[in-house]
């Protein structure tokens, strides 16, 4: 239903989307998760048709969205990061704008119209204008002029950001709900748990590259069963390295040092828990000293860690 | 008092780097003082002082009385281009006096001549310009009469000149009362009125917006939890719209002088006493429709329709004469009123400081009143 | 064409929730053609006055004629004559509470008989420019007569002041006198009766009156509501920008173009009803011929669709909504002015009027003046339709190719 190949969108030198390829299928939902300014709007921007891309093909539906853009984007819908509403004109006229720009008429739009108003809760607030809505109700409103016309694919480009938790859960739902229907949903972010609840399967990209991509087991599997284990403090220079040699030559024959500083550690090993004696008393005897200590169990964030040496959200 | 002052600097500060307050600032005054004083400086022309007003006139074989109808024309500032005939597919002239032809030899012979006298001008300017040439025509007609009462024989061109030697020996001494010597030109009374009402249009409009942006974007909310009272605050932020009104009033005052060679008259000290004054009423008016208003555009929407309404009942537009009764009463009562009389006391009648000193009491007592009211409606959310 | 409905119904919608902003750029027009058409109307004679000032030192019967000559006939409508003292006179005068102050020097009418020189004071108020100078020149005619009456009557008049020189009966001696002024009357008859040059005023014949020049100002005004319209609604297109609606609308299959038109229907719409109101008012005041309303209408709402047009397609040159907003602020009142919305176009001075004629609203403006007060039916020039029609469909075409080019998609 969507297909990415070797897109790149390049600025200049900087290359902000380099050479991504990636497909989603109907009934899917389709992550894209990164840390900011990895290039995850740039390439929603590309599918959508807002951004020319420098090279590269973009397909939705079957259709090329730069050589048949318009009957590419008839199948297209997107919810933009930030909200596109006009804040002056009531929430019924602002899904009926946007359904007619999708070529939405007569009394099937008004049907859809009251569907999409009760789907995304808004049905008692439709004559009211989208100033005076909350936040949350803003973003629901925003994913209605999305959806409005049924798109086959449905692009999100971080819908969550600065909602509220009970929001939020909504949004997931009516993700899900259009996946269900047989929507295929691109969906980006930078939270790992959404990825986690809501993808079936997803791509990891950082500085416009993708690092990785398959199911979320799939990739969980990558880490192994392997913990993350930071350590803060002060540690001498070469010392922790020389630990970890101890340590594994002792039997811990997993354990695999991700990042070292003066005053922080990065370590991965199965079953971290039980080697924490250990590892304090190692690293003590080579003059260091640890202060706070941070364990976590394998997930998406560590991947990512584990990819790139640095955090999701820094 | 060094809060007050850093609130008044910042604010101003703020406001001068906006390029639309520098715009009214800098660039549209000498626009405005330039057309306005332009176009209406070309409705006194012909007036005593001024240039005088073109006039066609048309006859055919006029005789030597051409040069005594001349003659009264310009005696009463006509300057007059003799033709034989206006063609017909021209555009005629604006002002055309017509005389049948043989004016001479038809009143030697003692045949009337009827003389004619289209204008296109209108109202005030229209009566004055008949008054005019009835004077020129009438005393023509008079210098005929005379002349031919005193001669022995037909009446000739020599008759004409010896009545035009004798000597008019009851006089009319006319003066400006003040002490100017030139009557105004249009210039000289367009700037000051364009500097009085660009001030308030900027303080009202700027200066109002700026006070509603920073409630909207929780700025005074923030500084309602500061260690400064609201008085420090209401007065800072008065201050610093005084200081934009100052700033408002030191170019246009430049700009006049230097590029329009404006006379502000001897008094200069006082007339910036005056639009010190009238900067502080403005800042105080500024203070109050950012007080009042909800938002940027219902601030520069009523700044700029309060600003048009003040300046033209209070006489910054057009010259007082041409307005009717009720307009010029109810100048009186208008606060630019007080300010564009106390201005043409100082500039056009050079009547002395004191003659102003009225119009600054009211000034000052307005800017309290509407500053009381600003403060009393100031809300910092 | 749906999409353009579409549209076309959401600006309309939108701009109608903002009154306030219509009503502003309804009330500026009417405020200042109120002002001015109260200040300039001369169909009612409203004309203004002035207060003429006089401090009588003579007191004779000649001074008295003198200072009535004042109140007679037109003058009288214009001057308001006040009897004063020396002091109150010169006070008033000082700070410019009249017109004019005039002194009549004692021993004028004795002066006159005598033909000695007399010497009277005239003190003008330098604010004003027109009624001082009409008090100075009907001062100075009636001086003018007194001299024209010694060049004629000296002589009779120095006898009547000597009393009877040759000692005759007095009724003997009026008759003689009465004689001599008679013979002289009769001498002068016909140059005087009728008067060897009679001045006709010429007014504008009844089939093509003269416009009110309060008429000459409605046009300028209706351009100025319609320009001040115009930017207001260009603006529209940086708050879509900025609430990411032109960002979704370039992905949606729907046309650039047919959302420009949609747009430029709606402030269609505003143009008219601004317009609309502020023509009617003008018609209805100035009695203009009513036949030619509608075609008044369709004139300055095409003109306003394309002021429209230009001014949003100027907005969307700028790299932000700041630097827009200025430099078509810096516009808009150079327009103004030289396009004969301040003043009309026929009191400019020759060069400005000129290139104001040339200027969009100018044109616009040229062609109303023109159509409004002329005495016939409104005449279809093609030739300004087209262009105005031109530069619209221009002017939307622009405000296309700008969105498509980069300004939707920030």
């Amino acid at each position: 239903m969507l297909e990415v190949e070797g897109l790149v969108k390049q600025y200049g030198d900087f290359m902000a989307v380099d050479d991504v390829s990636f497909a989603a299928s109907r009934g899917s939902v389709f992550g894209l998760l990164g840390p900011n300014g990895a290039g995850k709007s740039t390439t929603i921007n590309c599918i959508s048709g807002l951004l020319s891309p420098t090279s590269g093909h973009v397909t939705v539906a079957g259709a090329d969205i730069v050589a048949e853009g318009k009957k590419a984007k008839r199948s297209l819908g997107i919810v933009p990061q930030e909200l596109a509403l006009y804040e002056d004109l009531p929430a019924v006229e602002n899904l009926r704008y946007w359904g007619k720009a999708y070529g939405l008429r007569g009394v099937g739009l008004d049907t859809r119209l009251g569907e999409v108003l009760e789907h995304i809760g808004l049905a008692d607030r439709a004559r009211d204008l989208p100033k005076t809505f909350s936040g949350g109700m803003k973003r629901r409103l925003n994913f209605g002029c999305g959806i409005v016309h049924k798109p086959e694919v449905l692009l999100l480009d971080e819908p969550t950001v600065g909602v509220d938790p009970q929001s939020r859960q909504r949004l997931f739902d009516m993700v899900e709900a259009e996946r269900d229907a047989g929507a295929c949903v691109l969906y980006t972010t930078h939270y790992m748990e959404e990825a986690e609840r809501l993808c079936d399967s997803l791509a990891i990209i950082d500085r416009g590259k993708l690092i990785a991509q398959g199911t979320v087991d799939e990739l969980k599997s990558q880490l192994g069963a392997r913990d993350v284990l930071q350590l803060s403090g002060e540690f001498p220079e070469d010392s922790v390295r020389s630990m970890v040699d101890e340590l594994k030559d002792r039997g811990m024959t997993d354990l695999e040092l991700l990042t070292e500083e003066h005053d922080s550690v990065t370590l991965t090993l199965s079953s971290a828990s039980q080697h924490l004696p250990a590892i304090f008393a190692a690293l003590s005897a080579g003059g260091g000293s640890v202060a706070e200590t941070s364990l976590r169990s394998p997930n998406l964030e560590t991947l990512f860690l584990l990819l790139t040496g640095k955090e999701l959200r820094e | 008092m060094r809060q007050i002052l850093f609130i008044a600097w910042n604010d101003a500060k703020f406001q001068l780097r906006q390029g639309s307050t520098l715009l009214w600032l800098l660039v549209m005054p000498p626009i405005f003082f330039y057309f306005i004083g332009t176009v209406t400086g070309g409705f006194s022309t012909g007036v005593s002082g001024g240039q005088a007003t073109p006039v066609t006139v048309v006859a055919e074989s006029p005789g030597f009385l051409k040069e005594q109808v001349s003659l009264r024309l310009a005696d009463n500032d006509f300057e007059s281009d003799w033709v034989t005939r206006v063609e017909g597919d021209v555009e005629p002239p604006r002002r055309m006096l017509k005389f049948g032809a043989d004016l001479t030899k038809k009143i030697a012979a003692g045949e009337p001549v009827t003389v004619s006298f289209d204008t296109n001008a209108s109202a005030l300017s229209r009566e004055f310009e008949i008054i005019r040439v009835q004077r020129s025509i009438y005393t023509a007609l008079a210098d005929i009469v005379a002349a031919d009462a005193i001669s022995d024989n037909v009446l000739s061109a020599s008759d004409l000149v010896a009545l035009n030697a004798e000597p008019r020996i009851w006089q009319l001494e006319v003066s400006p009362a003040g002490k100017r010597q030139e009557i105004p030109t249009g210039f000289e009374q367009a700037i000051p009125g364009i500097l009085v009402m660009f001030t308030l249009l900027v303080l009202l409009t700027s200066g109002g917006s700026l006070l509603v942006t920073e409630r909207k974007q929780g700025l005074l909310r923030r500084l309602a939890s500061a260690p400064i009272s609201r008085r420090q605050v209401v007065s800072g932020k008065w201050a610093g719209r005084m200081v934009l009104a100052a700033v408002q009033v030191t170019v246009a005052l430049t700009i006049g002088t230097v590029l329009f060679r404006m006379d502000w008259g001897p008094d200069l000290a006082m007339v910036i006493v005056i639009l010190a004054a009238w900067a502080g009423f403005c800042a105080s008016a500024g203070l109050l429709v950012g007080s009042v208003a909800k938002t940027e555009a219902q601030a520069g929407g009523l700044g700029v329709l309060a600003a048009n309404i003040l300046a033209a009942l209070g006489g910054c537009w057009w010259p007082i004469e041409v307005t009717p009764s009720w307009m010029q009463t109810l100048q009186q009562f208008m606060p630019t009123g007080w300010t564009m009389d106390a201005l043409h006391k100082l500039i056009s009648f050079q009547a002395g400081a004191a003659s102003a000193l009225p119009q600054l009491a009211i000034l000052v007592a307005a800017t309290v009143a509407v500053g009381t009211l600003a403060v009393k409606r100031f809300q910092y959310e | 064409m749906k999409f353009v409905v579409a549209s076309f119904r959401k600006d309309l919608s939108r701009w109608w929730q903002d009154r306030l902003a219509i009503l502003l750029w309804l009330s500026i027009p009417f405020l200042i053609g109120g002002l001015i058409t109260s200040m300039v109307d001369g169909g009612n004679g409203a004309m203004p006055t002035g207060a003429l000032l006089i401090h009588d030192q003579d007191e004779s019967l000649l001074s008295g004629l003198v200072a009535g000559a004042y109140s007679q006939g037109n003058l009288g409508e214009l001057i308001s004559v006040e009897q004063v003292s020396l002091e109150e006179g010169s006070e008033r005068i000082e700070n410019g509470d009249a017109s004019g102050f005039l002194i009549i020097p004692q021993g004028f009418m004795a002066a006159f008989l005598d033909e000695e020189p007399v010497t009277l004071t005239l003190k003008t108020n330098p604010a004003q420019t027109i009624l001082p100078g009409i008090v100075e020149d009907v001062t100075e005619v009636l001086l003018d007569l007194g001299f024209y009456a010694q060049a004629l009557f000296g002589p009779e008049i120095q006898t009547i002041m000597d009393g009877n020189p040759d000692g005759l009966p007095n009724d003997v001696f009026a008759a003689d006198m009465a004689v001599q002024i008679q013979g002289k009357i009769e001498a002068l008859e016909p140059l005087v009766f009728p008067p060897a040059l009679d001045l006709e005023i010429v007014e504008p014949p009844p089939a093509e009156p003269r416009p009110d020049i309060a008429l000459l100002f409605l046009p300028g005004i209706v351009l100025m509501a319609l320009l001040f319209a115009a930017q207001g609604m260009s603006a529209d297109y940086w708050k879509e920008r900025e609430t990411g609606t032109l960002r979704r609308l370039v992905s949606t299959p729907g046309l650039l173009s047919r959302f420009v038109f949609g747009k430029a229907m709606a402030a269609g719409i505003i143009v008219a009803i601004i317009g609309g109101l502020t023509l009617g008012a003008g018609f209805l005041y100035h009695g203009v011929s009513w036949s030619k309303f509608v075609p008044a209408m369709a004139w300055i709402t095409l003109s306003g669709i394309g002021l429209f047009a230009w001014f949003a397609a100027l907005q969307m040159l700028f790299p932000n909504q700041k630097a827009a907003s200025l430099l078509t602020t810096i516009l808009l009142f150079p327009l103004l002015m030289m396009g004969g919305s301040f003043f009309p176009l026929d009191v400019l001075p020759d060069w400005i009027a000129a290139v104001g004629r040339l200027s969009p609203n100018g044109f616009v403006v040229d062609r109303l003046t023109t159509e409004l007060t002329s005495g016939s039916d409104w005449t279809f020039d093609i030739q300004s339709w087209a262009i105005v029609l031109a530069m619209t469909v221009i002017g939307l075409a622009v405000s296309a190719w700008r969105l498509q080019t980069g300004f939707a998609r920030r």
